[in-house]
């Protein structure tokens, strides 16, 4: 399969959330709070939802 | 084989731009009294350590090279080096000052350091420059794709509010980092010397981090967008318009640096000691 270069922008995107979560996983076992989890939901939605709506758009003009 | 002006303009920038890394680098790790570069234990993960520092340099390279083949593809290879070394020098630049002047006490308040990091850029790690580029090519390509019908500066601060909304959650982790470390006692991957009574913090972290956040991202887009669109880069030449965006980068930054400036005499009298949701307590 061929990858699409319109969505490297957005998988590096996510792959750059996702490396952060794992830190604060790590950060939140570490000092038993999992406020940091909480964080990762709630202050980043507007760029988890713009790349939601990126990645409809991009979808929605291949089709 | 002859090469073409974009490939020659690639090779020179990166010639130009080595030497200051492996300078910067040879001096943080082999004569940190030269910058007085202060010693904190940074957050580690497996051991040596080294093999920690080089994992993490070589996974960021990797990613940006990604990113880099994505500009080469959509934007060419002369545009996609300006906006690399631009990203780069804009936020190091910016990064470097801030840290310097809390370090020499030429700041009104205490800054910041990093901890670690195996390449540096003057007292930058090079994770976190290629991450200011990477963060700042996304986030604009997120903001055209969902708003094509805006102009560059509409994008630059729609990315600009993107990044700050991921930082809000990436800074109060990463400094916090060091108490999931292999070592005892370690800090986290950035430490904030200014003291919380001294500042306004959102979830415990100096809010003028996130504005500047918010201005770097955003004024360099500004720039970029500006100076480096096909009109203008027909109108002047490419030599021409790569002198021009790199000369205003000082520019930039001194606007920056005002902006903050002026941000921390307006709100720090009213809001020193002001914690908005300390991380502790949500």
């Amino acid at each position: 399969m061929k990858l699409n270069n319109k969505y490297i922008p957005i998988i590096v995107l996510i792959l750059f959330y996702l490396n952060v979560l794992r830190s604060a996983v790590d950060v939140a076992i570490a000092e038993n709070n999992i406020s940091y989890i909480i964080l990762g939901i709630t202050a980043p939605l507007p760029f988890l939802i713009a790349i939601v709506i990126a990645l409809i758009k991009l979808i929605k003009k291949e089709n | 084989m002859k090469l073409e002006y974009d490939d020659k303009f690639l090779i020179i920038v990166t010639l130009i731009f080595i030497p200051v890394v492996l300078i910067s680098t040879i001096l943080h790790h082999l004569f940190p009294e030269v910058l007085q570069v202060p010693k904190v234990l940074g957050p580690y993960f497996i051991e040596p350590m080294w093999l920690d520092l080089v994992i993490m340099d070589v996974i960021t390279v990797i990613l940006a090279i990604i990113v880099i083949y994505h500009g080469f593809k959509t934007q060419g290879k002369y545009k996609t080096t300006c906006f690399l070394y631009g990203a780069i020098i804009f936020a190091g630049l910016e990064e470097v000052h801030w840290i310097l002047l809390g370090r020499y006490n030429l700041s009104p308040f205490e800054t910041y350091i990093f901890t670690r990091g195996g390449l540096w850029f003057l007292e930058i790690p090079i994770y976190t420059c290629l991450g200011w580029f990477m963060l700042a090519w996304c986030c604009n390509y997120v903001s055209e794709v969902i708003l094509p019908n805006k102009n560059y500066i509409f994008h630059a601060f729609v990315a600009g509010i993107l990044a700050v909304s991921l930082d809000l959650w990436i800074d109060p982790v990463m400094v916090n980092l060091g108490s999931a470390s292999i070592y005892p006692n370690s800090a986290g991957l950035w430490v904030w010397l200014s003291d919380p009574k001294d500042t306004f913090s959102v979830f415990s972290i100096p809010f003028f981090n996130f504005l500047g956040w918010f201005l770097v991202i955003t004024l360099f887009l500004i720039l970029y967008g500006h100076v480096l669109n096909d009109n203008k880069i027909e109108i002047h030449g490419k030599t021409k318009s790569a002198l021009i965006f790199f000369g205003l980068i000082p520019v930039f930054i001194g606007i920056t640096t005002g902006i903050l400036y002026l941000a921390s005499l307006c709100i720090t009298p009213y809001l020193a000691g002001v914690d908005l949701i300390p991380i502790i307590l949500l």
